[in-house]
């Protein structure tokens, strides 16, 4: 099945940046800032079609409490609860932007619930993988984003059969 | 006439979006209700006099497409104007849903996008209310007054 040639990262960064603008209004820092802002807490995406894989997100805590609170238009502090949700929520709407960007829009992906998990740890687990996979995941696009005080970091891993 | 909303999304947080785009739209909402998937809906579906359901694609026990091809089954709900608010990229499925007489609307979404969509598919006009505050959601299976 022919697919588009797309850089997986030019369009990874473009699907992350309309999310974070748009869902989130969020707008990126000029450059990173605060690249030792630690990744609090990390949802992955698992999506299967012409190709399969997962997409993660991971986000500095103060990037995640503010774009929670964006989101649901609210001041006040966000729960915890709220926040998973939210990144959740992002990482599914990136997903579901990024792929159609590489394969094309006329290919079919099913996309499995989000899976949130906090801390860095959640990032380069193995069983960080949502779907079990049946081959080795390959890493296809990282980008890094300068957002609000913080940083948020996407991968998007492709699985490749054994 | 003000209608009755019904907003099916697995995300609290998306819900509270829409439904706060929805006010932001200053659309002449009654009564919104809330479910966290198509199961849900279809049980708020006979409960409830709903005008408009605003339903998500990707959603744990029944997803949208199912419970929109449900819906245009059942002759009470067949008629019940949907519209899909997902991140679904493939004009292959959305073409299939627009099939099922639903309107599209891509996430992220603005207000406006949103508003336009339902003014075209529901003839409602706006009311020129417009209140900037927080929007308190209802928990799910449950419903909001505006």
């Amino acid at each position: 099945m022919a697919l588009s040639i797309v850089d997986p990262s030019q369009a990874l960064r473009q699907a992350a940046v309309l999310t974070f603008e748009e869902l989130g209004f969020m707008f990126l820092e000029a450059e990173l800032c605060a690249a030792a802002a630690p990744l609090a807490a990390t949802a992955n995406v698992a999506f299967r079609g012409p190709f399969t894989g997962r997409l993660q997100v991971a986000m500095s805590a103060g990037v995640l409490a503010e774009i929670t609170a964006n989101m649901l238009g609210e001041v006040s502090s966000p729960s915890l609860v709220q926040q998973c949700d939210a990144l959740g929520e992002i990482a599914n709407v990136v997903c579901g932007n990024v792929l159609p960007r590489i394969a094309g829009s006329h290919q079919i992906f099913r996309l499995a619930a989000p899976v949130v998990g906090d801390g860095v740890d959640g990032v380069d687990a193995p069983g960080a993988h949502a779907a079990g996979a049946a081959g080795v995941e390959e890493l296809a696009a990282a980008i890094e984003l300068p957002v609000s005080e913080g940083r948020a970091l996407l991968r998007l891993f492709f699985d490749r059969p054994n | 006439m003000p209608i009755n909303v019904l907003v099916v999304d697995d995300s609290a947080v998306m819900r509270s979006m829409i439904i706060r785009s929805l006010k932001l739209g200053g659309l002449p909402v009654a009564r919104v209700h809330e479910a966290r998937d198509g199961q849900e809906a279809l049980s708020m579906l006979e409960d409830h006099w709903i005008d408009l359901a605003l339903v998500d694609i990707n959603m744990p026990v029944m997803d949208g497409e199912e419970m929109l091809n449900h819906m245009r089954d059942v002759p009470h709900l067949a008629d019940v104007p949907v519209v899909v608010v997902s991140t679904e990229g493939s004009d292959t499925r959305i073409a299939q849903l627009k099939a099922l007489g639903a309107e599209f609307v891509h996430k992220p979404f603005s207000p406006e996008t949103l508003r336009q969509v339902i003014i075209r598919l529901t003839g409602v006009e706006q009311d020129g209310t417009f209140d900037c505050g927080p929007v308190a959601g209802a928990a799910p299976g449950g419903s909001l007054d505006f």
